[in-house]
């Protein structure tokens, strides 16, 4: 019993740090997108800017789901 | 090959005599990227040729004919060749077809107009004929008044009239779509009053033309007559049109296009300087093709001419002509996506050329998924033959999926060494297969070969910022700048392995205060990194510390989105399993769940490694040498 109980917890702890994170990419890439499409509008030029703009947050997520693997690796 | 061709500026002096075959040699040769000019105190710019204003007149009638005649042009066609006989002839015709279509469609327009208003008159004519009466009724009396329109309540208008004006009137009405059609004859002196109670009841009138007259409304046959011969006439006219626009289909835009060239060259000169009898052009040459090119100019103008190469300044913008071996061109098509490099700096065309495909694969390493994509984008290729460079890039990287997807032993999600004969082989063999295996157990691994990954790519990137800003600036920015960099990883590799239990073998044991001397020494490393990245980059560059070991981290994406990808596939593989064991129904489900399944998963596939490795291209590894900005070098006639 103990021991699902630790494997629950940790399979809740990999959940909340891929879902956290991931939402926390969303939050901070919405609003970088929502720019960086403004400014392409203007000059589609920007688009390659735009683009690494717009994804430097989508780091976050990663190292969430690396967290999250390296979590799950740890059940019993 | 690792940077753009060299270039050299170029000052052409000529007399005005040969400028037209100067300009016809420069727009031939495709070599010079012209500078325009400005005016200057002691020169002025030049003037465009005599003939550029007739030519810009018959350009616009040809670009209006194209328009009127309807003729669609494809983007790239082909310029006629016109001589100084032919160019006349050109600019009579486009004259004459010009005045010819303007006058048909003139035509054209008028008759419709009469069509439109013979319609009308008809649809009127005939709603008068429903009431009965004879139209030559309706004219100027002495006595009398008359009203014929449509009404919104005919029974009211009836009740009210017949309480205001007793029986001194005449009314007839007809039913006509939704409304009532009514005319009313009135004592001339009640006309006024009239009125008043009509409006009340929303009239609108319908006038009947003066020539509208007679007893029995022959005139309705008469302008049926009319419409016929006007429809007649209107489909000649469009005939004429039509074989117009046949007849000039071809060889209008290949006209068109020979007149904007000639007028581009007849206004080059707006670019030049001159003098009361010299020109002065400059523009940038490709320093392979300046030889050949002051070679033929002189050759064409009895070399009497001056050319002469001009010292670059810092202030130049050179323009970057990239050059690159075929199979690696596509992979500037990326570059033109960000922005291209400067004169001064390395071009990464090569090293992409390398590395995306490779990253691509890494993520995205299967067989079946492989061959899928391979196979998409080469038909694709063939479909739209415009993103060419594009479906290159994608095609190799396809490639790389299919030797990734050996190395990883995975076709469509099933590890391939469950397959009976190749277990077999690898059996007999005694090869560890698959290379390298991504599973749950081997986590650990992929994180670490990935970040190793991060790690050789990012530090190759800095050893290009290296070399570039050694270019620029000298060897003691470049360590300042770059170096430093270097030393803070060799710090934080003392630090890391000290904590880990790690120490080299001289500093084994020693230790400062308690403390590892491996462990001091190594932030004192650190230390000695920040104030040189502080001289090099100024602050800037101290609080972007921590980022280039976030960058190396990173690259872990590489095997979390290869994670990602293969869970999905594994997700639909298990799903179809056992509906294929459960009958015609179970397995009809089953090949539905996994090609829809596999196909989503495909296009997942596609773009997620595809914004992946361009992102760790664009983010991790530019930023460390690429400052971009550059001008494309557009040479004169490059675009026709």
């Amino acid at each position: 019993m103990a021991v699902e109980l630790s494997n629950g917890l940790i399979a809740i702890g990999a959940a909340l740090a891929v879902g956290i994170s991931a939402y926390a990419s969303g939050v901070a890439e919405k609003e970088i997108g929502a720019a960086a499409v403004g400014a392409m509008a203007e000059d589609e030029k920007l688009f390659g800017k735009g683009l690494i703009l717009t994804v430097i947050p989508e780091t976050l997520v990663i190292f969430g789901l690396v967290i999250a693997i390296l979590l799950i690796g740890k059940m019993v | 090959m690792l940077r753009p061709e060299k270039m050299a500026k170029l000052r052409i002096i000529c007399p005005k005599s040969h400028l037209k075959r100067i300009i016809d040699e420069l727009h031939c040769s495709r070599a010079v990227d012209i500078i325009e000019h400005s005016k200057e105190d002691s020169l002025d710019i030049g003037t465009p040729f005599s003939e550029s204003s007739e030519l810009s007149e018959v350009t616009i009638k040809a670009r209006s004919l194209i328009s009127q005649l309807n003729i669609i042009t494809e983007k790239k066609i082909a310029a006629e060749s016109l001589d100084k006989k032919t160019i006349k002839d050109t600019i009579k015709n486009i004259n004459g077809l010009y005045e010819k279509v303007s006058e048909i469609n003139s035509c054209l327009k008028d008759a419709e107009t009469e069509l439109k208003s013979l319609n009308e008159s008809m649809v009127r004519l005939k709603k008068i004929k429903s009431l009965g009466l004879p139209l030559e009724l309706y004219r100027e009396y002495n006595s009398l008044a008359y009203f014929i329109g449509h009404v919104s309540d005919i029974q009211g208008l009836k009740l009210d009239i017949k309480k205001e004006f007793n029986s001194n009137y005449s009314i007839r009405c007809a039913q006509d779509d939704n409304k009532a059609l009514v005319s009313v004859f009135i004592d001339k002196r009640k006309e006024m009053q009239m009125i008043k109670l009509l409006q009340k009841y929303n009239y609108s009138e319908i006038t009947i033309a003066k020539e509208h007259t007679g007893s029995d409304f022959k005139i309705i046959d008469s302008i049926a007559k009319d419409i016929v011969a006007l429809k007649k006439r209107i489909s000649a006219l469009a005939g004429e049109l039509a074989r117009l626009k046949k007849e000039n289909e071809q060889s209008l835009p290949r006209k068109e296009r020979a007149l904007s060239i000639m007028i581009k060259k007849a206004e080059a000169p707006l670019m030049f300087l001159e003098t009361k009898n010299i020109s002065i052009i400059s523009g940038w040459v490709p320093e392979d093709a300046k030889e050949r090119l002051e070679e033929r100019l002189g050759q064409i103008t009895n070399e009497s001419i001056i050319t002469e190469e001009l010292e670059i300044k810092e202030t130049d913008s050179v323009p970057v002509k990239l050059d690159n071996p075929l199979p690696v061109r596509p992979y500037e098509f990326l570059l033109h996506m960000f922005s291209l490099p400067s004169y001064k700096e390395l071009d990464p065309s090569l090293f992409m050329f390398i590395t995306f495909p490779l990253f691509f694969g890494f993520m995205l390493g299967d067989i079946g998924y492989g061959i899928v994509t391979m196979m998409l984008f080469f038909f694709l290729k063939r479909l739209m033959p415009e993103g060419k460079d594009l479906l290159n890039i994608m095609i190799f990287s396809s490639i790389s999926s299919i030797i990734f997807g050996f190395v990883f032993g995975e076709f469509f999600g099933f590890e391939i060494v469950e397959f009976h004969a190749i277990e077999q082989i690898v059996h007999e063999s005694h090869i560890h297969y698959p290379f390298i295996h991504r599973n749950a157990e081997s986590v650990l691994d992929l994180i670490m070969m990935t970040i190793g990954i991060g790690v050789v790519h990012v530090n190759f990137g800095l050893i290009m910022g290296y070399i570039n800003v050694c270019r620029n600036k000298g060897h003691k920015h470049a360590i300042l700048e770059k170096g430093s960099w270097f030393i803070i990883q060799l710090g934080v590799l003392l630090v890391g392995l000290s904590m880990a239990g790690f120490s080299l073998f001289i500093l084994n044991g020693l230790r400062i205060a308690g403390q590892p001397l491996q462990m001091c020494i190594g932030f004192a490393v650190i230390a000695a990194g920040g104030v040189m990245i502080f001289l090099g980059e100024g602050v800037q560059g101290v609080v972007e510390l921590p980022s280039v070991f976030v960058h190396m981290g990173s690259y872990m994406r590489l095997m979390a989105i290869g994670f990602a990808s293969v869970g999905l596939a594994a997700v639909i593989n298990e799903q179809t399993g056992p509906l294929m064991k459960g009958g015609t129904v179970g397995i009809i489900c089953g090949i539905t769940i996994f090609t829809v399944g596999h196909i989503i998963n495909i296009a997942l596939g596609v773009i997620g490694p595809f914004l992946h490795s361009l992102r760790l291209h664009y983010v991790e590894y530019f930023t460390k040498f690429y400052k971009g900005g550059g001008k494309e070098f557009l040479p004169f006639g490059a675009k026709d």
